[in-house]
């Protein structure tokens, strides 16, 4: 018996990137500085094929058995003998008997080719990664070094896109050469060369690897000290005599995500090798492997840390504060100081996510802003400019030659979380993504692409096409609920408003205005005209009656399809009225009374479009059908005016805001997710 | 004030110069016959000496340019609602734009001059102005026009809904292409029963996108909600054609797949005739394909909710 363990066959993608498929960004400095957008198309390229790896470590000191058996080195006796040839969970394919498969190239006999007269270490060249998770390398840990080869739900080192900006240069630090100062170093993952467990003969050298397809996407620093050293070619990395009698630390950052499930683009498993040789001949061969940290969207559910909003109206501030003051949540109001063409839609600007790993002491998170891939958004540049920072990194995502015609679609309040549940049998831990996408109209396919290839957000597609402004948020929004499943959807019912307000005609309201003292209006004083309408002239509206039929006709089909896809029950659902107008021009419809639905919700509090309903005896029918409806839930409503600079251009809260969440090491741990 | 009236009056002096030989926004004055021309000409000029702050004001439109627009979630340009904030005189402003006079383009992008040019046919569609029954007429009838002004100028003239428009719209359902669809946004606006059997031979279209519309405007004609109003059409007419509508629906519901399919479900919703569920019971029953009757049970349940 020698020391060798077995050569197992792994199905492993072969990677080749394309370049020039698109545009992403988390590598500029900024709007400036995208990095290079050739033209060019996606390609597929068909790569998928068998190879044959070594997915553990392996000495070849000698065939004799005695070699393992009775070797003084500490180090290879800490290795249990059931870590040879055990099979990864994750390995596909057939398991070839271990002495049959293997490649007697390979295998060199230390006694007969390794340099005489010198003793051969028992070990030598080993990997270890923290597949354990613990943020910590541990070669003397069984359990790590038996699945560092390995990655799934429950083994596999994970490393992060190093997307923030610590030495506060105005560029992603992945993007340079350099650690970017002492917090920098918290963002690279590590893993080490292990010190051999005797003496190595000066003859050995090592050649350290990623493979190919990871090559472009990785960079390995080389750890002396305080000092790192990037390394110039990741898939030869040189280690000497030296080198390998103590051991090596090394770090990695990500410089790319995962851009796209399509065949032979990168899957973000960065596989290393390490290959020792003397005199050309191979003396050991050890493999790891590591996974690019996905970038995972933040849900309605997690705890906030703040809400942005823009400061363009002060009646809505006040209001937003207010109730966030009750939530104990901070405001933090976005001037855009020396932004040309700045909006008011924050929501639409970027939709937030994080990267994570393992760390001592809990896991390490990076919070990104993924910004609007439509390339014309100054307001969205916010996330460059001055979002990026320690531990909070921005990127950018988008086709080459982008369709502005759907940019609608791409405005992040179109891009929303379903939080975590389990439907159907499967459990969706982090939850699922929901976006509006149809045939005719969709997302930038690129950036779309890369939210699935993430893997761990399934997504969901939900006809928009038929709203003049096409955002899901317009008629579906996810809350705390104390349900086993932890939140309900609130959707939204025009034909509840309807109901209402001929219940109110019925009862002899019908001359009672809504929206009293509210105005629509363009852009100049004498475009202004009142909003304030009767029930009754709402009612005989044939036009808006019709439209709100098709509309409601519409969500019921959409209702139906998420109550299937989310396993939701009627008890989980919570119906919004509102009614809704058609945009003539663009033939979709758009709230005409407050899209009350479209609301923001932190931490069980709901700062809400103030509907501006009806009033009975003093009493708006719509808001207070609101505080019974969500206050029985044990929701807190607070009210916000957002007619002015909101509601009259197409959007209400939601649109208005954005939220920053605390992620918590439940939310980071991602991995456990098994996608 | 001095001052304004002024301008106001250098303006007219202008507008009134060019009236005779410049073109419109969307059409020339030479589209139209010498009699229709001049009736135009003399109500437009009445209109500017009768209420010129709406021909002042419509020559400063804001709404397609990226500093007004940008404010809009959608991002994208729309006049619709300025046109329809120009007070007294909207409407001949507006056909002097469009025919005769037209607006200064200044920078404007190609979509943000379509945004000009359908803004106007949209808001001057919402007056329901009989006077403009010809240059809606004239955009439907042109070939050059896109098919979103065909659709609109469509819209216009049902909102009209008078004998000559609906004749019109219902000779384009015989054609294909742009002025049939065009066609089918405009009936969705006059509810009758010969419009209804004018549109249900067209569920049986090979193009989906013409199954689509014509189950669209078949639930606009049926809709119970606009019946509801008592302003939808004539009252005598809402059973005969909501049962129309629902019969016709549901006979092809089965045939129909994909968008279709939905677009159909989304007409029987609209329509919710009190038959509808009985009926589809009744299909239940007489179908002995499984997945016919699973597709049927969806429909149901989607009919219920």
């Amino acid at each position: 018996m020698n020391l060798r363990t077995s050569l197992q066959p792994i199905r492993v993608a072969t990677l080749m990137v394309v370049a020039g498929a698109c545009c992403w960004t988390v590598g500029c400095g900024g709007p400036d500085g995208f990095e290079g957008t050739p033209d060019g198309d996606v390609q597929d390229v068909d790569g998928a094929q068998d190879v044959k790896t070594d997915t553990s470590w392996h000495v070849d000191a000698g065939k004799d058995a005695s070699t393992v058996d009775g070797g003084a080195d500490a180090r290879t006796d800490s290795v249990p003998d059931d870590v040879q040839g055990d099979v990864p969970d994750d390995v596909q394919g057939d398991v070839p008997d271990a002495e049959s498969d293997a490649d007697p190239d390979v295998v060199l006999d230390a006694e007969s080719d390794a340099v005489p007269d010198q003793q051969v270490p028992t070990s030598v060249g080993l990997l270890v990664v923290d597949s354990n998770r613990n943020g910590k390398l541990e070669p003397t840990n069984a359990e790590e070094m038996k699945n560092k080869a390995t990655w799934n739900k429950d083994f596999g080192a994970v490393f992060l896109v190093n997307i923030d900006d610590d030495d506060g240069d105005g560029s992603v630090d992945h993007s340079d050469e350099v650690l970017n100062g002492a917090e920098d170093v918290k963002d690279l993952a590590r893993f080490e060369v292990v010190a051999a467990s005797g003496d190595v003969p000066k003859t050995y050298t090592g050649k350290l690897s990623v493979d190919a397809a990871s090559a472009s996407k990785v960079r390995i620093f080389r750890v002396k000290g305080a000092e790192f050293v990037s390394q110039k070619d990741p898939q030869n990395i040189v280690l000497t005599s030296q080198d390998l009698a103590e051991g090596v630390q090394f770090a990695i950052e990500g410089r790319s995500f995962v851009m796209s499930k399509k065949e032979g683009e990168w899957a973000g498993y960065v596989d290393l090798t390490h290959v020792v040789t003397a005199g050309g001949k191979e003396i050991a061969h050890d493999v790891a492997r590591m996974r690019v940290a996905p970038l995972v969207f933040m849900n309605n559910l997690m705890k906030t840390e703040k809400v942005w909003a823009a400061g363009y109206d002060k009646w809505f501030i006040n209001d937003m504060r207010a109730g966030l003051q009750a939530a104990s949540v901070p405001l933090d109001v976005l001037f855009y100081v020396g932004y040309k063409e700045p909006d008011q839609w924050t929501q639409d600007h970027f939709e937030m996510g994080y990267v994570s790993m393992p760390a001592e002491g809990g896991a390490h998170t990076i919070k990104v802003a993924m910004r609007t891939p439509t390339p014309i958004r100054e307001a969205a540049d916010i996330v460059f400019r001055e979002f990026l920072g320690p531990d909070f990194g921005a990127i950018h995502v988008r086709s080459a030659k982008y369709n502005e015609w759907m940019s609608t679609y791409d405005s992040m309040g179109n891009w929303d979380t379903v939080p975590p549940h389990t439907a159907n049998g499967v459990s969706y831990s982090h939850g699922r993504f929901i976006v509006g996408s149809t045939k005719s109209t969709y997302p930038d396919p690129v950036a779309i692409g890369f939210v699935e290839a993430q893997a761990i957000q399934p997504i969901i597609k939900v006809d928009t096409s038929w709203l003049s402004v096409g955002h899901v948020d317009e008629f579906s929004s996810f809350v705390k609920a104390s349900t086993p499943r932890g939140w309900r959807m609130l959707f939204a019912r025009p034909a509840l408003a309807v109901q209402m307000l001929q219940q109110l005609q019925d009862d002899g309201y019908g001359a009672v205005k809504m929206h009293v003292g509210k105005k629509w209006y363009g852009d100049d004083p004498w475009e202004v005209w009142a909003a304030d309408i009767s029930i009754d002239e709402v009612l005989a509206d044939a036009d808006i009656m019709a439209t709100n039929q098709a509309d409601q006709a519409t969500l019921n089909g959409i209702l139906a399809k998420l109550t299937t896809e989310l396993a939701l029950d009627e008890s989980e659902i919570t119906f919004m009225p509102f009614l809704e107008y058609e945009d003539p021009y663009y033939g979709g419809s758009v709230a005409y009374q407050p899209g009350t639905v479209n609301l923001l919700h932190v931490d069980g509090h709901l700062l809400i479009a103030d509907p501006f309903g009806p009033k009975v005896g003093g009493v708006d029918v719509f808001k207070k059908d609101l505080d019974d409806r969500l206050g029985s839930l044990g929701l807190s409503n607070h009210y916000v005016d957002d007619w002015d600079t909101y509601h009259a251009w197409m959007g209400e809260v939601h649109c208005g805001s954005n939220t920053l969440r605390v992620v918590s090491e439940k939310d980071a741990a991602w991995w456990e997710d098994g996608r | 004030m001095n001052i304004r009236i002024a301008i106001i009056a250098g303006l007219l002096v202008s507008m009134s110069c060019a009236v005779a030989s410049a073109n419109g926004v969307v059409l020339s004055p030479n589209q139209f016959t010498q009699a229709q021309r001049v009736t135009l000409e003399q109500k437009v000029a009445k209109a500017k000496v009768q209420y010129p702050d709406a021909f002042v004001r419509i020559r400063q439109l804001k709404g397609h340019q990226p500093s007004v627009y940008k404010r809009y979630r959608s991002q994208k340009p729309s006049v619709v609602k300025e046109l329809r904030a120009l007070g007294p005189g909207a409407g001949w402003a507006m056909i002097d734009a469009i025919v005769f006079d037209s607006l200064p383009r200044g920078s404007a992008t190609a979509e943000e001059w379509r945004a000009v040019q359908q803004g106007l046919v949209i808001a001057l569609g919402e007056l329901k102005m009989t006077d403009a029954a010809p240059v809606f007429q004239r955009i439907f009838d042109d070939p050059s026009a896109s098919d979103q002004l065909v659709q609109s100028a469509a819209v216009a003239m049902g909102r009209l809904g008078g004998m000559q428009q609906r004749a019109s719209l219902m000779q384009a359902l015989k054609k294909s292409g742009k002025k049939r669809d065009g066609a089918l946004w405009g009936l969705r606006h006059v509810r009758a029963v010969p419009i209804v059997d004018a549109i249900v031979p067209l569920l049986e279209s090979d193009s989906e996108q013409t199954v689509v519309l014509a189950a669209n405007a078949l639930g606009y004609q049926g809709s119970s909600w606009a019946w509801k109003t008592g302003n939808a059409g004539q009252s005598a007419e809402q059973m005969p054609i909501r049962t129309r509508c629902m019969n016709a629906l549901l006979k092809v519901y089965l045939r129909s797949e994909s968008e279709a399919r939905e677009a159909i479900a989304r007409a029987l919703t609209m329509v919710e005739h009190p038959q509808t569920l009985a009926k589809i019971d009744a299909m239940i029953a007489n179908t002995s394909h499984d997945q016919d009757k699973q597709a049927l049970m969806q429909l149901k349940a989607r009919l219920s909710m």
